[in-house]
């Protein structure tokens, strides 16, 4: 049993709900109107073609496509984390896909306890499994990326004492490390503490409405929280980590030319 | 002891130090002066390699390289103008260096670091305050505790006296350079330092205009 499909003339009128903000924006003087647009229009355009390549791949389902689409989205993220935390997509291209990969093998590989091998390879669960664990890494990667770096840009001084005390590099960089990681994963703790009580979880949402049984739904919501904090905080360690190894030089100096001309 | 040989650095279009020779000798306590922006800072960045920059830093008549680099750093004390924001007790802080796995072998001092902030006229309550709590002076008379607990043989102090009154400037001061063996490079534009140094350079547009 799946969802009631919904009539697109139905959705066309739904989405004149939208003036409504634009209402707002307007009355306020926010100047959005114009990238909600593009947004949104964005957003249906990838969405539509979303739904097209994904019925062929679920039909094909194979193993070997299905992993190579992973690695096209890993790849799109990195190009997405980067401009969002003005980084030279360039100089960490490398070091973040490899962090991603790791984290996303991992957890993969975890998720054999729960999933036979052929279950979790087979389209239909690798897709939005790898697709919602993915968003979570952007998401957290962003803010750990920018927090990290611009710590160590607009306060040199604090890098340079504790190196002056003794501190190795890392040991140097381990603070802005943490004050990045704390930034990230707050709101993800204090989400997670609500769950189910302020908001219902989009998979959760999502099963129920393609018919599953709510016990069902939590434990897939349940599986994939714990998927995605744990890769969420693997990646966005492991990012840092290695983007720090194309950040500095031999002089355990930042170099010039990591970031985006803003 | 230190040598620097032609010393540029130029941040875009914009030269800060243009061409500078420095010696300084083993145990030499030297004041640094000069008006805002003339490079006293990125001067002392570059002692600690901090700064990218062009020409030559020899230490004991060696050239500083990325292979000798935590040897030669290992000598150095420095306290940056900005102070960093820890969150944590003025003890926890005093002891952060020591945790550091280049210093865990060294026992935290604590009767060294009693004697100096006495002398520094802190109370004995101050360990158990937040450092971030503390005021801008406080602060820098911490720094001075954390640099003279580490002992290190040279001291590279950017403007360490800015936020002190009169009585504790020169309590900073003579608490600094009083050690013969210590080599002292102080940027500062508070003179009191010409009275404990035995050589003050002035800095203007990026270069060094007399020695005294």
């Amino acid at each position: 049993m799946g969802a009631r499909a919904i009539d697109l003339f139905s959705l066309g009128a739904f989405s004149l709900l939208l003036l409504i903000p634009m209402a707002i924006f307007l009355f306020l003087r926010v100047p959005k109107i114009r990238s909600l647009l593009i947004s949104f229009v964005r957003m249906v355009i990838q969405l539509t073609l979303v739904a097209l390549y994904l019925e062929t791949i679920f039909r094909i389902n194979s193993p070997l496509i299905n992993l190579g689409w992973i690695l096209i989205m890993v790849l799109v993220a990195c190009a997405a984390i980067t401009s969002q935390s003005g980084l030279r997509l360039i100089r960490f291209i490398i070091p973040l896909a490899t962090a991603y990969l790791l984290s996303l093998g991992s957890i993969f590989g975890a998720l054999f306890i729960v999933l036979e091998p052929q279950t979790l390879f087979s389209a239909r669960y690798l897709i939005p499994l790898g697709g919602m664990i993915l968003g979570n890494i952007l998401r957290t990667n962003v803010i750990t990326l920018d927090r990290y770096f611009n710590g160590l840009r607009t306060r040199p001084e604090e890098y340079i004492t504790t190196l002056s005390m003794g501190a190795s590099p890392w040991e140097a960089r381990k603070p802005f490390m943490a004050d990045a990681l704390k930034a990230a994963v707050s709101p993800q703790i204090a989400t997670i503490a609500t769950m189910g009580l302020v908001s219902l979880p989009g998979m959760m949402t999502g099963q129920i409405l393609g018919g599953n049984s709510p016990a069902v739904a939590i434990q897939y919501q349940i599986l994939i929280m714990i998927a995605i904090f744990t890769t969420a905080t693997i990646s966005a360690f492991l990012g840092m980590f290695l983007a720090s190894t194309r950040a500095f030089d031999s002089w355990q100096r930042l170099r010039t030319g990591l970031f985006q001309a803003r | 002891m230190l040598r620097l040989e032609d010393i540029r650095v130029e941040h875009g279009n914009m030269k800060i130090l243009r061409g500078i020779h420095l010696e300084v000798k083993p145990g030499e306590k030297l004041w640094i002066h000069g008006p805002s922006g003339s490079g006293k800072s990125t001067l002392l960045k570059v002692l600690f390699c901090a700064e990218y920059f062009s020409g030559r830093l020899l230490f004991n008549d060696q050239a500083v390289s990325p292979r000798t680099l935590p040897d030669y750093r290992s000598r150095l004390g420095y306290i940056s103008q900005k102070i960093p924001g820890f969150s944590s007790s003025v003890e926890e802080v005093l002891r952060y260096p020591f945790m550091f796995r280049a210093n865990r072998r060294i026992p935290f001092p604590m009767n060294r670091a009693r004697e100096i902030l006495t002398r520094l006229r802190f109370d004995t309550h101050i360990m158990s305050r937040r450092f971030a709590d503390l005021s801008g002076g406080e602060q820098q008379r911490l720094m001075v505790v954390l640099l003279l607990l580490l002992d290190r043989p040279i001291f590279l102090l950017d403007e360490v006296t800015a936020a002190l009154d009169p009585d504790n400037i020169e309590t900073v001061v003579d608490l600094l350079t009083k050690a013969p063996d210590k080599t002292v490079i102080s940027v500062s534009h508070n003179s009191e330092w010409r009275r404990y140094c035995s050589r003050s350079l002035r800095l203007e547009a990026g270069d060094f205009m007399e020695t005294v």
